[in-house]
């Protein structure tokens, strides 16, 4: 079977040099070019992948593409998944899927429309720790679930991340979807109210850098999740965190997805530093994106799921605004 | 006042066993009375202290059920009670009317109000009323406060704490006779909070139980400071991995971590045969326990040689803050906190 020929729409995500090596490794796929508007560094990745460099997205759908990877800016994927759906070329869009949730419900309505696959990119999913989690979770291993504690924080992106306008908002926007959709994901239910703190204490920027989300769920569960960007880049031994502490009638799950690691210490590093060993998400994730169009099969990670995601973080920004609870508005798509 | 302070410790349950063997390794102190409506309890606590006591000495405590007895002994200089906390108000207030210095176990009293009262029966500065926050005596969160008072993680943003046990049964699930895990366990971490980054401004709190309201009780609360910084404070008496502690703070300039289940200082495992079930006890020993670090401090103010690490005032706002975080899991709103002075 020939290789699904594989288009890259923008580099703005530094996510997406991960999924590159994960389609070039993957013998199912091929890179079929990149777009992106600017050409230094579009030209220069190009020749790294061994593909071409496309100066306007329409040109390289033109080459005749199997499905596309969006890693544009936040505000951008609506724009850049508009053109795709019209096309019908089945999409994996990079997290969160629209800046609000207006331009999230807009992209997941453009799919369902044209009957084209949509696929969020939420790797946790694929994370072994969290796909174990699951399946105790779904053998009720720990009874009804009282409450969860949660952390997915990260070192400080900079860049368009820190841009309201290109980004839609700080830490709250970037990290909290991530969580959030494993919270649905794990428990099978919805988060009905959200809570929220932030601030801009740590780097004093455009967009909030802490952000802490004190959450309902319709199972009658509690949680939090701390998103902030809070892992001081310099000197931290790694990138950050997704953890989840699940306290269940039955007992407590911990699950800590990125600590499948050795610890380095060396002269010749300014730093411990750690290095994981456990199996790549993103590797996973593109695997069941490629296996989902070749069979023409249901989205592993639908676009609704991408939306409430984004609904959920939409609410957090608006409570840390008001300082009230704010009720999570869902709509069908 | 100089020479031997005479001390009574009313009520020999947990924390007043805990306070008199704290007592028993300090010279300039002696035990004169323990007070308990059970006699069996108070003689227990007796036998321990005179057990403990290095030096023979005349006049071991006597036990009694009346705090007349005590406070009709002009030796006794301090008072120490460590009753469930309904009874802490009227206690303190007759021992503080009969000039008695009290060491007070948290939570300082049952209410704000009754707090407050006491307040102005004791002026803040003179330390006759203390109040047994022990985690201000821990090393671990002394260093914190330090580290963070030194400069090392720069501006602090977000902090981490958490405080997590199984049910201990008894009295504290009770809600008639104990503030739950927000007022009685995570108020430890709630004074924390207020003792390295000030007064809060707002709690929003979470709280589900496996027996409503409070008999497996687990608690998530959000803190906003009025100087910006967040904490997340998590109590739980639902966790069955046994006792643990962790607090974390994030500036912009770093991050401090202490996870007490992280590191082990001492770690006991027994194996099961013969003895039945398997048990694992981390230990942290030290020459000198938070709480042998509090009697002696409790002692040296009321000597007056220092001043107090926690004032009364401070206390009431620490309670303020847990009894505001219960009240908010309770509506399901945040609850915005009376302007209060800054207690750093």
């Amino acid at each position: 079977m020939s290789a699904l020929q594989i288009g890259f729409f923008s580099l703005d995500h530094l996510h997406v040099f991960s999924y590159l090596d994960c389609v070039a490794q993957n013998e199912k796929s091929a890179i079929a070019g990149i777009w992106h508007p600017d050409g230094k560094l579009g030209r220069k990745t190009a020749r790294q992948y061994g593909c071409r460099w496309y100066a306007e997205p329409a040109k390289l759908l033109d080459k005749g593409l199997d499905a596309a990877i969006v890693c544009s800016a936040n505000r951008a994927h609506l724009a850049d998944t508009r053109v795709l759906a019209q096309a019908s070329i089945p999409t994996l869009c990079e997290k969160p899927l629209g800046a609000t949730a207006a331009e999230a419900l807009k992209i997941a309505r453009l799919y369902t429309k044209q009957g084209t696959l949509l696929m969020t990119a939420f790797p946790c999913r694929y994370s072994p720790p969290v796909v174990r989690a699951r399946q105790l979770l779904s053998n009720a291993e720990l009874g009804r679930i009282l409450s969860i504690s949660s952390t997915n924080r990260g070192t400080f992106p900079g860049g368009w991340f820190a841009e309201p306008r290109q980004s839609g908002g700080g830490a709250i926007v970037d990290h909290s979807v991530h969580v959030v959709d494993l919270l649905r994901w794990l428990l099978g239910t919805e988060i009905d109210s959200v809570y929220a703190e932030s601030s801009k204490r740590l780097f004093q920027g455009k967009v909030e850098d802490t952000g802490l989300l004190m959450m309902t769920l319709s199972d009658g569960s509690v949680a939090s999740l701390d998103t902030s960007w809070s892992r001081p880049g310099k000197r931290y031994p790694t990138w950050g965190d997704v953890t989840l502490e699940l306290v269940g009638e039955k007992g407590l799950l911990a699950v800590d997805a990125f600590s499948q690691v050795v610890d380095l210490y060396s002269n010749r590093r300014d730093r411990g530093v750690q290095i994981p060993w456990g199996d790549s998400a993103d590797a996973w994730m593109i695997d069941a994106f490629l296996d989902a169009v070749r069979n023409g099969a249901e989205s592993p990670i639908s676009g609704v799921a991408g939306l409430r995601a984004v609904e959920v973080s939409e609410a957090a920004l608006r409570s840390a605004r008001s300082h009230e609870v704010v009720r999570v508005q869902r709509t069908e798509v | 006042m100089t020479g031997t302070l005479g001390v009574a410790v009313v009520g020999a349950g947990f924390m007043g066993e805990i306070h008199a063997a704290a007592l028993a390794k300090q010279e300039d102190a002696r035990l004169r009375w323990v007070l308990d409506h059970s006699p069996k309890k108070a003689r227990r606590l007796t036998r321990a202290y005179r057990s403990a006591r290095s030096t023979a000495e005349r006049g071991w405590p006597k036990t009694t059920e009346s705090l007349e007895a005590i406070l009709g002994d002009d030796q006794v200089d301090a008072v120490f009670v460590c009753t469930q906390p309904k009874a802490h108000a009227a206690l303190a207030k007759e021992c503080l009317r009969a000039g008695r210095a009290v060491f007070l176990e948290k939570p300082i009293t049952w209410t704000v109000a009754e707090g407050r009262a006491l307040l102005r029966l004791a002026p803040v500065k003179k330390g006759r009323l203390f109040v047994g926050h022990v985690c201000r005596f821990f090393p671990e969160y002394v260093q914190i406060r330090e580290r963070v008072q030194a400069g090392d993680i720069g501006r602090p943003a977000m902090v981490r704490a958490s405080r997590v046990m199984g049910s201990p049964g008894g009295w504290y699930t009770d809600p008639q006779r104990s503030l739950g895990v927000a007022g009685d366990l995570l108020l430890h971490d709630f004074d924390l909070a207020l003792w390295m980054f000030g007064a809060a401004q707002r709690v929003y709190a979470l709280s589900q139980a496996r027996r409503p309201p409070i008999e497996e009780q687990h608690v998530l609360a959000s803190v906003r400071h009025k100087d910006g910084t967040i904490s997340h404070l998590e109590g739980s008496w639902a966790h069955v991995d046994g006792f643990r502690t962790r607090f974390e703070v994030s500036g912009s300039e770093g991050v401090l971590e202490f996870d007490s289940s992280r590191r082990a200082p001492l770690l006991w495992k027994q194996n099961a045969s013969g003895r039945g079930k398997n048990l694992v006890v981390p230990e942290s020993p030290s020459h000198d326990s938070p709480y042998d670090l509090e009697v002696r401090h409790f002692l040296d103010v009321v000597l007056g040689r220092c001043r107090p690490r926690i004032t009364a005032a401070e206390a009431v706002q620490s309670l303020e803050l847990a009894l505001a975080a219960a009240q908010s899991a309770k509506l399901g709103k945040p609850i915005t906190l009376a302007a209060a002075r800054s207690p750093r």
